[in-house]
């Protein structure tokens, strides 16, 4: 299915508006003070051209389903998106797109610009790329910049499109590349993720990475375990509500799944995107068999949550009324939190 | 059909009955320990016919199936086999063949495989080019047709998600076409095809999986009328028999289906994660499965387990749902009747294997003709 150069350019317009929040502020630019009531966090998204990062942030910020990503064109220069989360904080992305000039180019005349105030850089690698030497200059390129400009910067690298590495060889070679990675970027510290769009990966490697940008993490967890204490829950999730990434959880024992956070938040966010299409979108959902119940909900207006039980003789009822009652309380911790962390930029 | 996986003794992972060495996959259909396996399950054959390159069929049959619910026997350069069966109200068996379909292959009994089959699909990929598959798919039917002549004939063509709507139509159109003068002048015209197209991707190989389906189904008129019955006592404005493993619905009322399939994957991919016991036991899918999903629109989808294989998808409005006791209790009536049907069912089925036995004690008559079931 091949799309004419107008309508790819269309796609990329069409994801620029998609994720903008009404912000007022110009693409590009530095210097301008922000209402009180959003922080700013900067997010560089880096690496090779055809290395996947706009098909990545398309879905994960912008609704896109794997297989719509066919349709983006690459990214020329640097594509600016303001994408609210959790309501008061809004994830400046700059999608640098990844062709040799575009890349010379953030090295050398504006380095400075890209480089400065940056809070997570995330680098992305294709793990079939031929060119590994190149990749891996590109990459300690960036490093010196953060390391000069914002050496408090995290670093996440993403091991990208391993859907296409046959299965049993994908645990191997994502070690090697993890090592390698470690190695060359010393002194600094990088988080490595094996990521695909195709399945749940890619949501593991977001969450993670999103976590590290949430100003009140811990609050929200400690107030989470509470929660599910007392309604007597096996487990609690918390999700962003757009994203459907997990952004806190609680469990009050061993589950089966280590892989169960992302699974969630794929198999969910699938959901709504297939409701979506058909003009519905989801808004609670209960799902049981004799050994659970698991009650998905608006929490509150950032967030969803997921509460699961496995003591069959708790009502639902009476596990909908407790989830109820908690969002005021929820609610309330997110507008505390609000105003008191506004950020002047520069 | 005998089944090279059963004498080796492979099993499904995760499944509850495991085949014994020796047992034939027939046995296994006829599950007599379930009351509701309608005694015996309709039985489709796919065959793909592709020019080269990869197998693509099982992405399409087995999309979002878990690995324990299907079973790839082999996969050479030659032939790609795999097989649904367990916890599926539909027996499935696939066959890939690139070019062409060799008969005489040792793996392909194709006698044994055409006679206990219902329907036998041929998968042909749009993108491939279908006129070189047509003729090789007429010798396939000719053959198929002299083995059984009670086996319906389907013709899927598929990946048609790349075609603008009026390629579609005339590519349906022009292959129908074909396929009929090409019987004609075989002298076969009585030999009847139905053509779909289908695509991965929006749904409509799964509408047409269930028209196909249905044809085999002689509980059809009676289930559909207990749903008919059903809907109408419980203000419900549509309602599904779905099986669980394959996502294909095998009745559903009379009111106009729009193909507004939702996703139900999410009901047992949450399940797959949260549904078993603390030591793995136990299936996702159970006795107890339910799910009540609200949607904006102000409709709920419930679904309801009925039998181990089948689920009942409704989707009712919300001011309707609030009265959830008279629709729970209009469930149970439906579901105590549809127990009756597949109990009926199962009679039937074993007083034929009765017959059959009995049959072969006796051997043929005095007159040397073999006896005939009624």
């Amino acid at each position: 299915m091949e799309d004419s150069d107008s309508e790819k350019k269309m796609e990329k317009e069409n994801l620029g508006p998609r994720m903008d929040s009404p912000l007022g502020e110009p693409e590009g630019s530095l210097g301008w003070v922000l209402p009180n009531t959003a922080m700013k966090k900067k997010v560089l998204l880096m690496g090779k051209s055809g290395s996947g990062k706009t098909s990545m942030r398309s879905i994960i910020f912008a609704n896109y389903i794997a297989r719509d990503t066919r349709r983006l064109g690459a990214t020329i220069d640097v594509e600016h998106s303001h994408v609210r989360f959790l309501g008061n904080l809004v994830l400046n992305l700059w999608d640098c797109g990844g062709q040799d000039t575009f890349m010379e180019n953030y090295f050398t005349s504006q380095r400075d610009n890209i480089f400065r105030n940056v809070e997570v850089l995330i680098y992305v690698f294709d793990v079939e790329s031929r060119e590994l030497e190149k990749d891996m200059h590109y990459y300690q390129s960036c490093l010196e910049a953060i390391l000069q400009n914002s050496p408090d910067a995290k670093i996440f690298c993403l091991v990208h499109k391993m859907d296409l590495v046959q299965e049993d060889q994908r645990d191997l070679i994502f070690k090697e590349r993890e090592e390698d990675l470690r190695r060359l970027s010393r002194p600094l510290e990088c988080s490595c993720f094996r990521t695909s769009i195709w399945d749940e990966t890619l949501y593991k490697a977001w969450s993670s990475i999103v976590y590290q940008l949430i100003p009140n993490v811990q609050q929200l967890e400690m107030n989470l375990r509470n929660f599910a204490e007392i309604i007597e829950a096996d487990e609690v999730l918390l999700f962003e509500r757009a994203t459907f990434l997990v952004i806190s959880h609680y469990q009050c024992k061993e589950q089966r799944d280590a892989h169960r956070f992302e699974k969630i938040s794929n198999i969910i966010k699938q959901f709504k995107l297939s409701c979506s299409k058909l003009a519905a979108s989801f808004q609670s959902m209960e799902v049981r068999n004799s050994n659970f119940a698991a009650f998905i909900d608006i929490f509150t207006s950032n967030t969803y949550v997921m509460v699961v039980m496995s003591d069959p003789s708790i009502p639902s009822a009476a596990t909908l009324i407790n989830i109820r009652n908690a969002r005021k309380h929820f609610e309330k911790l997110e507008r505390v939190d609000g105003p008191k962390q506004c950020l002047l930029m520069r | 059909s005998s089944s090279p996986a059963g004498e080796t003794g492979i099993g499904l992972r995760g499944d509850p009955t495991p085949r014994r060495p020796g047992q034939r996959t027939e046995e296994r259909v006829l599950d007599f320990s379930d009351p509701f396996s309608a005694g015996v399950k309709p039985r489709i054959v796919l065959l793909a016919l592709r020019r080269s390159g990869k197998p693509s069929i099982q992405k399409a049959v087995f999309h979002r199936m878990s690995p324990s619910e299907t079973l790839f026997l082999e996969s050479t350069d030659k032939i790609c086999r795999g097989e649904v069966s367990n916890g599926s109200f539909v027996s499935f068996q696939i066959w890939d063949f690139p070019g062409q379909i060799d008969f005489f292959d040792p793996a392909f009994d194709y006698e044994m495989i055409f006679r206990g089959t219902g329907a036998l699909i041929f998968v042909i990929d749009s993108q491939d080019g279908y006129v070189e598959a047509l003729a090789r798919l007429l010798l396939t039917v000719t053959r198929a047709y002299k083995v059984n002549s009670d086996i319906s004939f389907e013709v899927f063509i598929h990946k048609v998600d790349g075609l603008s709507g009026d390629h579609k139509i005339e590519t349906q159109r022009d292959s129908h076409q074909r396929a009929n003068d090409d019987l004609a002048d075989a002298g076969l015209e009585k030999i009847h095809l139905s053509f779909y197209l289908t695509s991965m991707y929006d749904h409509s190989i799964f509408e047409a999986f269930s028209k196909v389906v249905q044809k085999l189904i002689p509980q059809l008129p009676t289930l559909e009328n207990l749903l008919n019955i059903f809907i109408s006592n419980s203000g419900i404005e549509k309602a599904f028999l779905f099986d669980v493993v394959s996502k294909i619905y095998i009745a559903t009322d009379s009111t106009p289906v729009d193909m507004q399939t939702y996703e139900l994957y999410v009901v047992i991919d949450i399940s797959w994660i949260y549904g078993l016991k603390e030591d793995g036991a136990g299936t996702p899918y159970d006795k107890e499965s339910a799910a009540i999903i609200k949607l904006n629109n102000t409709t709920v989808l419930y679904l309801k387990e009925v039998t181990k294989f089948l689920a009942l998808v409704c989707f009712v409005r919300e001011e309707i749902f609030e009265r959830k006791g008279l629709i729970e209790y209009n469930f149970h009536c439906f579901w105590k009747a549809i127990c009756e049907v597949f109990e009926v069912g199962m009679k039937v089925v074993k007083s034929r294997k009765v017959q059959n036995q009995l049959q072969k004690k006796k051997g043929a008559t005095p007159n040397g003709t073999p006896r005939v079931l009624l």
